[in-house]
């Protein structure tokens, strides 16, 4: 019988990317899309609101602070996943 | 930003009702706590004793903490997209016509408006136990001289937001009485 070792999924594996290459990239990517995303959304806010200014605000504040506590996260996680 | 005609101020301007955003934001936040707690079970089995599921994770238990933060941003700008839909979308009742923003997406709208003389059948719609408990509603509106009927889903307060229509309607006739022969034909649709 062969070694499950000698399988060709341990090239596979080897060719594939590292641990670390592999967050950065998705993390790059996420925060590329992330800046689109928010870019069209004030644009759109900016644009169209008929809402009251302070509610505006909030809308902004809720918003950003999300993204910017997900981005941390994922910021972290990425540093002690390529470590 | 909406441009309006000279004389023409914002009477009322109409929402969905909060119903609609709360049951997205109940949706948006199990979907998210469901793998949270999914990924919170399989790492107290890991601290038990079990250590296949980080191995086969390369042996880091962060990348469950990259996943989830990952799904959780992308929930996040997702939930905002319709919360941009849900704000941006709605009627303006001005005192001189109806302003329909259609806010589909963020690469979607349409603004379309009828000038309340024109207005011909006004019509409410409420379905279900829940909208007849929180009284929200369709309001259908017709128009002369056109197909269109303009429509707004699960408006709050039906009845209110008809009756300042029609307010702002009987308002124009008014001042306008040549027009007396649409009254009656509105007034059959109250």
């Amino acid at each position: 019988m062969e070694n499950p070792t000698t399988l060709p999924f341990d090239a596979v594996m080897q060719a594939l990317p590292s641990a670390a290459t592999f967050v950065w990239a998705i993390f790059l990517i996420l925060a590329a899309y992330t800046l689109l995303h928010a870019s069209i959304f004030v644009y759109h806010w900016h644009a169209y609101n008929i809402a009251p200014r302070r509610f505006l605000r909030l809308t902004y504040i809720l918003y950003f602070a999300g993204i910017a506590f997900f981005l941390f996260v994922l910021f972290l996680s990425a540093i002690e996943i390529a470590a | 930003m909406i441009d309006l005609m000279p004389d023409e101020e914002i009477m009322h301007v109409v929402r969905k009702h909060w119903f609609v955003p709360l049951l997205r934001s109940l949706n948006a936040a199990f979907m998210f706590l469901i793998p949270a707690s999914l990924i919170m079970f399989v790492l107290s089995k890991k601290v038990a004793g079990g250590d296949l599921v980080t191995s086969a994770l390369f042996g880091k238990p962060s990348f469950f903490v990259f996943g989830l933060a990952l799904w959780g941003l992308i929930l996040w700008l997702h939930y905002f997209s319709f919360w941009t839909d849900y704000q941006l979308d709605g009627w303006i009742i001005t005192n001189k016509r109806v302003i329909d923003v259609d806010q589909k997406g963020f690469f979607k709208r349409s603004v379309s408006s009828f000038r309340l003389e024109r207005m011909q059948d006004a019509t409410i719609e409420i379905h279900g136990i829940i909208a007849t408990l929180l009284n929200f509603g369709d309001i259908h509106i017709q128009t002369a001289g056109t197909d269109e009927e303009f429509v707004l889903e699960d408006a709050p307060k039906p009845e209110k937001v008809k009756a300042i229509i029609m307010k702002q309607y009987g308002d124009i006739i008014d001042n306008a009485p040549h027009m007396g022969a649409d009254i009656d034909s509105v007034s059959s649709a109250k």
